[in-house]
């Protein structure tokens, strides 16, 4: 019985958790901004806008295209196909747009020490996943931070 | 006396013996496992470390460096946090200690790693070292019929397969804020040579937003097409380029690359982005195919001059005008063209692009004034529409230009400079994700010939 309830419940917790975990924005503890606003993140992803207002270069993580907090993005900034997500990039590099591609990394624990470490990166990662040890920090968007209504990478 | 003692002794020397074993087995017993404890212990303590090390490395190998302004940065907010966290302080100490002896590890193991290998990432192309070179290719095969050439000047048949541009492009970030760029082509000609062209050499400083500058050879910001799409003939939805903006050396009649220096970037305001670029260069030679990379005939200097505006309101939409303005040398070897030509270009083009629908139009006139009092004016533009199904893309082109006859720079050109008027319809279809298959029937008039052309394309990029 123990056995049918671990099989039944661990994998839909999991499919849960994962599948509607909302994304968080986190950048390090000493970039001066907390708030910020839909349309500046929006040209912060679209390398329109490549430095803070303290005029460190920002650096842009994700997570690889397969993991729900980049599909968000992609679906609801983006607005292109999952598939061409490192298109897009290339053909910023290659218009002579961006010097270098965003990172992408599989681990939450990696992304959340790069923040720590790096005072100009921005990442995307669940908010669950957010170390609440680390030299990091949640940003707001439009004011509302990822538990409150209206919080836009729900 | 010795009958008894005899065995006695040997008694007595046995349980001597026995006892002593027993007290040196013990003794040897106990020591031995403690040695052997403390190396098991050594030897896992030290594979786990490998193991941890190898882990991170393989997690964050070549994913980044840290200015050493950063890092103190960093250590400075390590210090606030402890700081600001009395209760938990000796824990966050540790942890903290840990994650950079950690990081510090794998920043040595990443810099061993990167240094001996190159890596390759799809979608990116070859890395060598840390973000020190990426290059990448472009290259295409076509197959053509057509039922009419109405170029007398070129007897290259009507049906053909001919080899596109073999293009290699290389970036390389050499600090936070400079990056050289550059795309070269190896052109297939009608002779069987194949023509090296620096088409792109720069070194890029990233200043802020606001200011960017280009130094070296660039694509002239002078329209959407010639900014967006250059040689990598892959990024572009259809076969050629529209013939408006078609290069230099294919016959198009604007100039499309420079050297020089330029100047761009972008306001982010209220309402919209407005994006910009400025370029000095030395502008044409004498002809419409003669770049002048080494110096300048004439000494006057081309100017160029792009806006663009992308409304918040309308995502997707840019629409913008450009101008260019250069004095073209004369041509002392052409007695038809012993005079300079002051050379004015207006462009200006509305561009649509969002999740499936793509749709951009351009217009151009061309205004050549000559030293005698002569002023010719070419008109052109092109309009595309094309819609994303799935990996099929079907999409529709007009071009038409229009030249003034008796404009000598392109009468004396060794190009046929044709008044166009083409319809072009067509299907590309993405047989992978990094090779795409394009067929499109295209009718044109050209002067007063009418050509049907088909054509088929395989383009790629590596």
């Amino acid at each position: 019985m123990r056995l049918i309830l671990v099989i039944v419940f661990v994998p839909l917790v999991i499919f849960v958790t994962n599948a509607y975990a909302t994304t968080a924005v986190i950048v390090n503890k000493t970039n001066p901004v907390s708030d910020i606003s839909y349309n500046e993140l929006k040209q912060i992803l679209e390398a329109k806008n490549q430095y803070w207002d303290n005029r460190e270069k920002i650096t842009l993580i994700f997570k690889p295209v397969a993991s729900n907090e980049t599909r968000t993005l992609i679906d609801k900034v983006y607005k292109i196909k999952y598939e061409d997500f490192d298109k897009y990039w290339f053909w910023k590099m290659y218009k002579n747009e961006i010097m270098e591609f965003p990172k992408i990394l599989n681990s939450s624990g990696t992304i959340n020490i790069l923040v720590s470490e790096m005072s100009g990166a921005i990442a995307f990662i669940g908010v669950n996943d957010v170390s609440k040890r680390g030299n990091i920090k949640i940003l707001k968007i439009n004011g509302k931070m990822p538990d409150e209504d209206g919080y836009p990478f729900k | 006396m010795t009958r008894f003692l005899n065995p006695i002794a040997i008694v007595i020397i046995t349980l001597l013996l026995i006892t002593t074993k027993c007290v040196y087995a013990q003794e040897i017993g106990e020591s031995e496992y403690l040695q052997l404890k403390n190396r098991l212990k050594a030897e896992f303590m030290q594979k786990l470390k490998e193991e941890i090390k190898k882990e991170l490395i393989d997690e964050l190998k070549s994913e980044y460096t840290i200015e050493p302004k950063q890092k103190q940065v960093a250590e400075k907010s390590q210090t606030t946090v402890k700081i600001n966290d009395p209760k938990n302080e000796s824990k966050e100490v540790s942890t903290r200690e840990e994650e950079t002896v950690k990081y510090t590890e794998h920043q040595k193991g990443a810099e061993e790693i990167e240094l001996d290998k190159a890596r390759y990432r799809l979608g990116e192309g070859f890395t060598f070292g840390e973000q020190l070179l990426t290059i990448r290719g472009f290259g295409n095969v076509n197959a053509r019929y057509r039922d009419n050439n109405p170029s007398e000047r070129f007897d290259s048949g009507n049906n053909f397969f001919s080899l596109g541009e073999f293009d290699l492009f290389m970036t390389s970030k050499l600090s936070n804020r400079i990056s050289f760029l550059n795309e070269t082509a190896f052109e297939f000609e009608r002779s069987g040579d194949v023509e090296i062209d620096i088409e792109r050499l720069l070194i890029h400083y990233d200043v802020n937003n606001l200011l960017k500058i280009d130094v070296g050879k660039f694509h002239l910001p002078l329209g959407y097409w010639n900014l967006n799409y250059h040689h990598g003939v892959w990024l572009q939805t259809t076969m050629d380029r529209p013939a408006i903006v078609e290069f230099e050396d294919n016959g198009g009649p604007i100039p499309m690359h420079d050297t020089g220096i330029q100047l761009s970037g972008s306001a982010l305001l209220e309402g919209f982005d407005l994006n910009y670029a400025c370029a000095i260069s030395n502008g044409r030679g004498v002809n419409t195919t003669q770049r002048q990379n080494f110096d300048d005939m004439n000494d006057k200097k081309a100017l160029s001059l792009q806006f663009e505006v992308q409304p918040h309101i309308v995502e997707g939409l840019r629409l913008g005008p450009s101008v260019y303005y250069d004095v073209i040398p004369e041509d002392e070897t052409n007695p038809n063209r012993e005079n300079e030509i002051r050379e004015i270009i207006y462009g200006g083009h509305i561009v649509y692009t969002m999740r499936n629908i793509e749709l951009l139009t351009e217009a151009f006139v061309i205004n050549h004034d000559e030293v005698s009092g002569d002023v010719f004016n070419t008109f052109g533009g092109y309009a595309q529409f094309a819609y994303t199904i799935n990996k099929f893309k079907p999409y529709y082109r007009y071009d038409y230009i229009d030249y003034d006859n008796s404009d000598t720079f392109y009468r004396e050109s060794k190009f046929d400079f044709f008044d166009t008027n083409t319809h072009t319809i067509g299907l590309r279809y993405e047989l992978s994700h990094f090779n795409a298959i394009k067929f499109e029937y295209s009718h044109g008039v050209f002067d007063d010939e009418d050509v049907n052309i088909i054509g088929l394309q395989t383009a790629f990029s590596f």
